[in-house]
């Protein structure tokens, strides 16, 4: 990594908020020639932060929290009010899939129009229309107007054409949410590429996993402040834990739950080193995952699952009696099922653990209840730094 | 040992470390984005391409699916002089002028001639108001200069214009007027210097129009008034005096100018109207292409001499053949003069205030 490419000097952004959102003359002549301010509001306080070339950064935060503002502010869309934010390099941004594309025109007419937008030389375009065209996966749909086309295709072609800019600088906002698994598996791959090729991506997503997963540099806004700016594991450590802390406790009834509820799950328990209930122990204890159920009417084969995941919806272990091949006949009455774990691997932390019946096809849910429960895992003793779960693995040196 | 070490290959020099940067790729310019205004000039330049692309788009996306297509853009102009010739030819019974030296004697052309430089003019600035606020997209999610988005719909309203001239000097031409081939470098001049006028107003107004929409309705008021301020449906010699086509004598009837009192002053009407700089863009347009005489020429007219009385406002004199009068062109090289500063002057005003509103247009749209 180099030097910083994008510098953000103590921006601060002001949006004007009018009560009415009346521009006529009429309303600027009865107020002065003003049109009145009814509120000012803050989307970036005094925010400061370099990205590094060939870095990939996240910017997190709730909607609402100025991490867009900032990305458009990068981009040049909005001037900062104050600050500076300096850009050195070819930049790129990708806020919408396909801006500028008009209905009427083909698919061919567009990507022409859209690479000038994101600042493509034509004669690169000509070289790389194949490439484009191969990549969206549009085929001979290329000739017909784009609004014949699916929402689908003209996502991938607005996406197909932002990907072969090849700035230095790419700016990217939640986009990567589009489009099927193919198309993007398709664009992390090109994401790693634009990466391994020493470009810098700044992405503003909601994925936290995908922040974690993607980049080497996070940062945090909060009501227009930064929060926090580092290493992507730490930073959305520190924003989990303050949506945690936001969000009222609530008992063990917390969660969604849906089904047909033939068989219900009334509680859940997690049964300590000694028997007794906890809700938060170390890691490496003995656990025991009690499910308490009670069935209105007889169910037939039913399965058991349990969930845990991680705050960032890292799902760490799905074991299900399923493929445990422990799955009685008929469930009737009252009565619990353990899930028993000698030595329960996870690392330090807050998991969310999601419990569900079905029956035997898995497709039809008698009662789910999403993340029912959330449990700590303490430090206790040395362990691993960084990670989810302990495998648990022994050290030999010879 | 020691050879062991002389075996030993040669460590390879530490590698500097690269300066990845310079390797890669040559330094794309630093931009610094703050309250100020950092759109520079050069900058334009550099999007020629997207100006290229946005006006395509204009033009190709104006007439598609419609099965006339292009043709609609000869068959307005033509209805619209169609009505007017019914209105103003047939029912009111204005005769059309007469060029000098042309002797073209045809309202149709006389309104073409005018029409199509005003509803270009016209059409820029109306149709810049709208492609702002049908961009908003691509203004919110997108950096490139803003004022691509009205010079596109000037450059593509400038096309189909030269396409609409270019077939008209045909016509002209064909019909007598061979001149309109000598002038065609004034010509051009003049679309050049109209457009000039109209990129300024277009980006006057479309940027005033997000702040205060009301200016789109009040246009259609505005441009309706200032045609008529503008001689386009009737001949100039109706204020300004000149020959009409009445076929009294030889060669037409000599009006002289109208005059008006105002503040215990005598006024031409036709000079009142000529502070009006798109009156002097349109008889510019018109003395090249209708009577095909460059401004500024004083033409000798010779009447028959059984004519009606002397006309009055002309300097006139009597000669075996009949009566000559020195008749002055429509418009001289002071009101050339005039309309080319208005409309640079326009141009300047409305990119200055372009430049200095349009970074708040994501947030206005």
């Amino acid at each position: 990594m180099g030097g910083p490419v994008v510098v953000v000097d103590s921006v601060s952004k002001k949006y004007r908020l009018y009560r009415e959102r009346n521009n006529s003359i009429k309303v600027a002549l009865l107020r002065g020639g003003r049109t009145k301010l009814d509120k000012e509001f803050w989307a970036l306080r005094d925010v400061s932060f370099e990205v590094a070339e060939g870095s990939t950064t996240g910017l997190i935060g709730e909607n609402g929290s100025g991490k867009s503002t900032m990305l458009k502010c990068i981009a040049r869309i909005l001037r900062p009010d104050k600050g500076a934010v300096t850009v050195s390099g070819k930049m790129s941004a990708l806020l919408e899939l396909g801006a500028g594309f008009h209905p009427e025109l083909t698919g061919r007419e567009n990507v022409f129009l859209n690479g000038a937008i994101l600042g493509l030389k034509q004669k690169e375009l000509q070289e790389r229309f194949d490439d484009i065209v191969d990549f969206a996966g549009i085929g001979q749909f290329i000739d017909e107007p784009v609004k014949n086309y699916s929402s689908g295709m003209y996502v991938r072609l607005g996406f197909s054409v932002a990907i072969n800019v090849e700035p230095d600088i790419l700016l990217v906002d939640e986009v990567l949410a589009v489009g099927d698994e193919a198309f993007q598996r398709k664009c992390l791959e090109r994401f790693k590429y634009l990466k391994d090729n020493g470009k810098t991506v700044i992405i503003v997503s909601h994925s936290l996993s995908s922040v974690v997963n993607m980049c080497d540099h996070a940062i945090w806004f909060k009501h227009g402040q930064k929060m926090a700016d580092g290493g992507p594991r730490e930073v959305v450590e520190a924003y989990t834990s303050s949506i945690v802390m936001d969000r009222p406790a609530s008992g063990t009834d917390r969660g969604d739950r849906w089904g047909s509820r033939e068989a219900e799950i009334v509680r859940v328990e997690l049964v300590g080193r000694s028997g007794e209930l906890v809700k938060r122990f170390p890691t490496g204890e003995p656990l025991t995952i009690r499910i308490w159920y009670s069935t209105s009417e007889p169910v037939a084969r039913p399965v058991f699952s349990v969930a845990v995941q991680t705050l960032q919806g890292i799902v760490v272990s799905n074991p299900t009696t399923r493929e445990a091949d422990m799955v009685p006949e008929k469930l009737d009455g009252v009565g619990h099922v353990d899930l028993v774990l000698p030595h329960c691997p996870l690392l330090p932390g807050t998991y969310d653990l999601t419990v569900s019946i079905t029956d035997f096809t898995m497709a039809h849910p008698y009662d789910v209840r999403r993340n029912i429960m959330r449990f700590d895992v303490d430090r206790k003793g040395p362990v691993e730094p960084t990670g989810i779960v302990s495998l648990g693995g022994r050290w030999v040196l010879e | 040992m020691s050879q062991a070490l002389e075996a030993w290959p040669e460590a390879p020099a530490p590698e500097r470390p690269k300066p990845s940067r310079d390797l890669r790729r040559p330094r794309g310019e630093t931009i610094t984005n703050t309250s100020r205004n950092t759109v520079g000039f050069r900058e334009y330049f550099k999007y020629k391409e997207l100006f290229v692309n946005l006006t395509l788009r204009e033009l190709r996306s104006k007439y598609k699916r419609s099965v006339i297509g292009w043709g609609w853009s000869m068959i307005n102009p033509l209805a619209n002089m169609l009505i007017y010739m019914v209105v103003f030819s047939v029912l009111l019974k204005v005769h059309p002028p007469v060029g000098i030296p042309s002797r073209l004697n045809s309202y149709a052309l006389m309104y073409l001639s005018a029409m199509l430089p005003f509803t270009m003019w016209q059409a820029s600035i109306m149709e810049s108001m709208g492609a702002m606020l049908g961009n908003q997209n691509l203004i919110q999610k997108t950096w490139f200069p803003r004022e691509l988005i009205p010079g596109a719909t000037v450059a593509s309203k400038v096309i189909s214009h030269l396409i609409e001239m270019a077939l008209l000097v045909i016509v002209v031409v064909a019909v007598g007027n061979w001149r309109a081939l000598e002038l065609l470098p004034g010509i051009l001049a003049v679309i050049a210097v109209i457009t000039v006028f109209a990129l300024g107003m277009s980006l006057l107004f479309s940027v005033a129009n997000v702040f205060w929409r009301d200016i789109q309705h009040f246009s259609n008021i505005l441009f309706f008034i200032w045609m008529f301020l503008t001689p386009v449906v009737y001949p100039y010699y109706v204020i300004g005096g000149g020959i009409n086509g009445s076929p009294a004598n030889g060669v037409g009837v000599l009006q002289p100018p109208r005059m008006v009192h105002l503040l215990g002053h005598a006024f031409s009407l036709g000079s009142l109207f000529k502070i009006n700089p798109m009156t002097d863009a349109i008889l510019t347009m018109q003395s090249l292409m209708y009577s095909g005489s460059l401004p500024g020429v004083t033409h000798t007219v010779l009447f028959a001499p059984s004519a009606a009385p002397m006309p009055t406002g002309y300097t006139c004199s009597a000669t075996t053949k009949g009566v000559a009068c020195l008749l002055a062109s429509n418009v001289s090289w002071f009101d050339v003069g005039y309309f080319v500063v208005w409309a640079f002057a326009l141009f300047a005003i409305g990119l200055w205030v372009f430049r200095k509103f349009s970074a708040r247009l994501p947030e206005e749209l």
